[in-house]
């Protein structure tokens, strides 16, 4: 109970953090959005190119604007002394680690998938398409999330560290990805919602679920001394 | 005589405890008891800050071992089930209000959040918890660090320059708790360059040790 009482409360200050004044929880989907608004502009905005590549450029966009929160995720526990006491705490670390990559995905991730369908809209996705696509960025960001932790933990120490993150992340993102794109276009090509590169996407994130906190908490440690 | 409230040693023996390649403490022994309160002096870079965060558990020793017991009851298994750490940084978020931190605190320890507000009034500190973290002052927010330490209740403390930014009136609130904490039968293990207020200590010296290259 006090487990669950303590996870929660990770969670939760996380998301608070998120939305008090610098939190930065919308700096993510604006990024998002702002990428997502400038690729007619940059690509044409014919509905034949466009649309063959919309579903793929909001994977594009949905990778990099999740990049943009990472940076901070540790760094800012590290200096100021909380990881320290995070340590102290009887909670075992990887949990809390779970729990702050949940909340952080709840403060920064949502905001963005909210912006999504109209951000797919602009990228002229078929409108029936728009909301089964939307659930598979929603299941493919949380597997961004807890994989990009993995490279923040490492980056934590770094002081303008985000270069070493994405320099570390990005190659993790790859079959993510892969997947997910290769889902989107399935979807747009009239496919159904599960289709297999989907499951593997839900393979990975499940994946991603059990062991990104392990290995986020085993880098965040080495920087404790 | 009534019970402790706490019954931990802490037995250090043989510690040597390195930086990169400078050695900074060596052969370091120290036993305590319920009660004591050490006073750890000793010239900037002597291994007095990284002698505390090597009791708990942050710093890997370069040799001997550090044991925590309880005279009575469960062994325990992390320094933090039984020790508190007040480093030179206060973990206090500037975005968020005071109560709410202590709340998070509370909650992360397992303590009742019905003595937040109380152990708030403690250190002086009722009239800040609706005040964002970013409004208080250096000597606020350690009040805020110590409000911590008495929600935590753990028997040992371990204090990085406890009374540097704080007042008259807060090293006097600071004496009488530490004085209350050894009377519980806490132990306190201080880096300090000042004597601690209204308290006395024992004073254990660092920064003997030739420093310079490792072997």
């Amino acid at each position: 109970m006090s487990l669950l009482r303590a996870c929660l409360a990770i969670l939760g200050r996380e998301v608070r953090l998120g939305w008090g004044a610098g939190g930065g929880a919308l700096l993510s989907a604006s990024f998002f959005a702002g990428s997502v608004m400038v690729a007619p502009f940059a690509l044409g905005p014919a509905p034949d190119t466009l649309g063959k590549i919309g579903p793929g450029y909001l994977w594009l966009a949905l990778t990099l604007a999740s990049l943009v929160s990472l940076e901070r995720l540790f760094q800012a526990d590290l200096e100021d002394g909380t990881l320290d006491q995070m340590l102290l705490s009887p909670l075992p670390h990887s949990l809390q680690v779970l729990s702050k990559i949940l909340g952080q995905w709840l403060a920064t991730a949502v905001p963005l998938l909210a912006v999504s369908p109209i951000a797919a809209l602009l990228v002229r996705v078929e409108p029936e398409v728009i909301l089964p696509l939307c659930g598979q960025l929603a299941v493919g960001s949380l597997g961004l999330f807890l994989i990009g932790a993995i490279g923040a933990a490492l980056g934590a120490s770094v002081r303008r560290g985000g270069l070493l993150v994405a320099l570390v992340v990005l190659p993790l993102y790859a079959p993510s990805v892969i997947f997910g794109a290769s889902a989107a276009a399935a979807l747009a090509s009239g496919g159904h919602f599960f289709s297999q590169p989907f499951l593997f996407l839900c393979a990975l994130v499940l994946a991603a679920l059990a062991f990104a906190p392990v290995a986020a908490a085993a880098a965040v440690r080495l920087h404790v001394d | 005589m009534p019970a402790l409230h706490h019954d931990v040693r802490l037995q250090i023996s043989g510690v040597a405890l390195q930086r990169g390649f400078r050695r900074l403490v060596a052969d370091f022994d120290l036993t305590c008891a319920p009660g004591d309160i050490i006073a750890l002096q000793g010239p900037n870079g002597s291994g007095k800050t990284t002698l505390l965060r090597a009791i708990a558990g942050f710093h890997t020793l370069a040799a001997g071992r550090i044991t925590l017991s309880r005279l009575q009851g469960p062994g325990i298994e992390e320094p933090g089930e039984v020790l508190s750490f007040l480093g030179h940084q206060d973990p206090i978020k500037a975005g968020e209000k005071l109560i709410d931190q202590l709340r998070f605190w509370a909650d992360l320890c397992g303590a009742s959040r019905g003595h937040v507000a109380e152990t708030l009034a403690q250190v002086g500190l009722s009239k800040q918890a609706e005040l964002q973290g970013g409004d208080l002052s250096a000597g606020q927010r350690k009040r805020a660090a110590l409000a911590r330490l008495l929600l935590e209740d753990r028997a040992i403390w371990l204090l990085d320059e406890p009374a540097s930014p704080l007042d008259q009136e807060g090293r006097a609130l600071l004496g009488s708790l530490l004085d209350q904490h050894a009377k519980q039968g806490g132990i306190i293990l201080a880096a300090v360059h000042d004597p601690l207020p209204l308290v006395s200590a024992r004073i254990l010296t660092l920064g003997t040790v030739k420093s310079g290259v490792a072997a």
